[in-house]
């Protein structure tokens, strides 16, 4: 049940190219304002020999820059009324700043913002404090195994580019430090986008004034590298009693024709539950239920990049199980793809996705990073009417037709934890 | 016979302090005082440069390094500088790390030769011209930071 709300029209995207950047601005009905500085220096973009250059730039973000010392910034950012974030995925690195749209607050915050992005120190003195909380991201990944199952998937498909993680390895630490993280910026934080949701019009120029001031013209660069999906097994055998495992094959990219089909496809393999203490939908958990009288939990996996995706699913399982759980989850997808979806399960899985869609767009900063992927990759700009009529006119045959080639595609595997039952990938396809 | 020997290869080694005229022959290498690090410049560099002040050549300044015991043991104004202070030690803490191995070698050659009652030859002694101010940058950083930092806890 759509509440009106929902089903206003958003204006459309305006974009201004500059030299050294894109500025593009939505407006959407959330309350809140984001700005938010994108730039193309995610994990892909790190050499072999600067591998977690890109969290230590996120951690070292709060840390004195040119214009204040770190003391001054946090006071600063305070008085403002703004909160600041800094997010890196695989393809960017992301300065955010939130406000309740206040525009004198957003451009007191964004002048702060400026300088944390684009005049870092990264004093000799300070790396202890950059240092330390990304020891503390570490030891939290060591008991979240469902986040290193993707990065583990995400290194045995790609291996680099698309492979780097976006956590430093833990030997790498040592060779942090300004000189390195200099010449990191000095490369990739170019061409980057900066993204305003729900500002004024004059507020977006004078922000775009103030960016020029603090970038030079544009220069190109060298194009990025290509990701190359690879495929293969990769298992990280840990001390416990649950496996958790990924397989994907090679998926959609932002913007192709079959990112739709297989958005639809994936939630025909798992939806989540509508409601709480209530089962989740789809053909996986009653494949795998048939399969295993215990407990698993199975997940669906669908990831967009400008230039490759992933698409396949995640379970849970005990360790006895965890080799019939992946053995009767692979065989429903292979079922699935061969003999196609009923028109029933597409239109109930079209229905799940478009609500996925609208609750993605309520969050102003989702959907700044969905305005991002739009503008970065030469699409339109995004509009829920435009969005939910695209997935309304996805055929069942698109689905089918998408789901048969998936069974062409090398397969890829990740485990962690006790993979004691987990068997390769060969053998499971 | 291998005494004597000994005895004349020890005397090499070390030989007495002697004053004014010596030759140089301290073992330790002669660490040029103005480098290793790049863009430091000495006090009097500075003062032309117009960096400094000209009163700190001024000849209060110039009998502090006449009459002192540091500069014959080859040691500069901000070695001086102990940690007690809490600015000092800040300042210390943001020292890059060649600067302070330079600082540390001199101390340690220092307190070699003060064991020794030794001084080194008189060309290596530092001056008021060849003393490199290199605490003063980070030391004016801390207290300007110190007083930013009174600046906002007041407006609490």
């Amino acid at each position: 049940m759509l509440s009106r709300r929902f089903t206003t029209a958003y204006n459309l995207a305006q974009t201004v190219s500059r030299d050294a950047f894109r500025v593009t601005s939505v407006k959407s009905n959330s309350a809140v304002s984001t700005v938010q500085l994108v730039l193309p220096s995610g994990a892909r973009y790190e050499e072999r020999d600067e591998l977690g250059i890109g969290h230590f730039i996120r951690r070292a973000a709060e840390l004195s820059n040119g214009q204040r010392t770190a003391f001054a910034n946090a006071r600063a950012l305070g008085e403002t009324g703004c909160s600041f974030l800094v997010t890196g995925t695989r393809e960017h690195i992301i300065y955010s700043i939130d406000s309740f749209q206040n525009q004198d607050s957003i451009k007191n915050a964004y002048e702060l913002l400026l300088a944390m992005t684009f005049q870092p120190l990264y004093n000799g003195w300070d790396l202890a404090a950059a240092l330390t909380p990304m020891q503390l991201d570490l030891a939290i990944l060591t008991h979240r195994k469902d986040i290193r199952v993707i990065e583990l998937l995400h290194q045995a498909a790609y291996k680099d580019t698309l492979g780097q993680s976006v956590y430093a390895p833990a030997e790498n630490f040592s060779k942090f430090g300004q000189q390195m993280a200099l010449d990191f910026i000095q490369r990739t934080f170019n061409n980057f986008n900066l993204v305003c949701v729900n500002t004024e019009r004059d507020l977006e120029e004078q922000l775009a004034d103030m960016t020029s001031e603090f970038t030079d013209s544009g220069d190109k660069g060298t194009p990025p590298k290509k990701a190359v999906y690879r495929g293969g097994t990769l298992m990280n055998s840990v001390v416990g009693d649950h496996a958790y495992a990924a397989v994907a094959v090679e998926g959609a990219s932002i913007g192709s024709k079959e990112a739709l089909p297989l958005g639809v496809l994936q939630k025909i393999l798992y939806r989540e539950p509508a409601m709480k203490y209530t089962s989740p939908g789809g053909r996986l958990p009653s494949a795998i239920a048939k399969a295993v009288n215990d407990n698993f939990m199975c997940g669906n996996l669908n990831f967009n990049y400008s230039d490759s995706g992933l698409f396949g699913f995640s379970v849970v399982a005990n360790a006895e199980d965890a080799g019939v759980v992946l053995e009767a989850a692979a065989a429903e997808m292979k079922s699935l793809c061969s003999k196609g979806a009923s028109s029933e399960e597409v239109a109930r899985a079209k229905a799940s996705l478009k609500m996925d869609t609208i609750i993605k767009q309520e969050n102003a900063r989702s959907f700044a990073t969905m305005v991002t992927d739009h503008a970065e990759n030469n699409l339109p700009a995004p509009t829920l009417q435009g969005a939910l009529e695209a997935i309304d006119k996805v055929t069942v045959e698109q689905v089918n037709e998408t789901a048969k080639s998936l069974l062409k595609r090398k397969p890829t595997l990740a485990a962690v934890g006790n993979t004691i039952t987990v068997p390769f990938v060969d053998d499971l396809f | 016979m291998a005494a004597n020997k000994l005895m004349s290869a020890v005397a090499k080694l070390a030989p007495r302090a002697v004053q004014g005229g010596a030759k140089p022959t301290s073992m330790i290498p002669n660490m040029k005082i103005g480098t290793p690090w790049a863009g430091l410049k000495t006090r009097g560099e500075l003062v032309e440069a117009g960096l400094m002040d000209e009163s700190e050549l001024s000849e209060q300044h110039k009998n502090v390094f006449n009459f002192s015991y540091f500069p014959e043991v080859g040691l500069m104004w901000d070695d001086l500088a102990y940690g007690r202070d809490p600015t000092v030690r800040e300042a210390l803490r943001r020292l890059p790390p060649d600067v302070h191995a330079a600082r540390m070698v001199r101390i340690s050659r220092a307190l070699l030769l003060s064991a020794q009652r030794k001084v080194l030859p008189e060309e290596e002694w530092t001056t008021l011209e060849s003393d490199i101010p290199y605490m003063a940058p980070y030391i004016e950083q801390v207290k300007r930071e110190k007083e930013e930092m009174k600046e906002w806890k007041s407006k609490d």
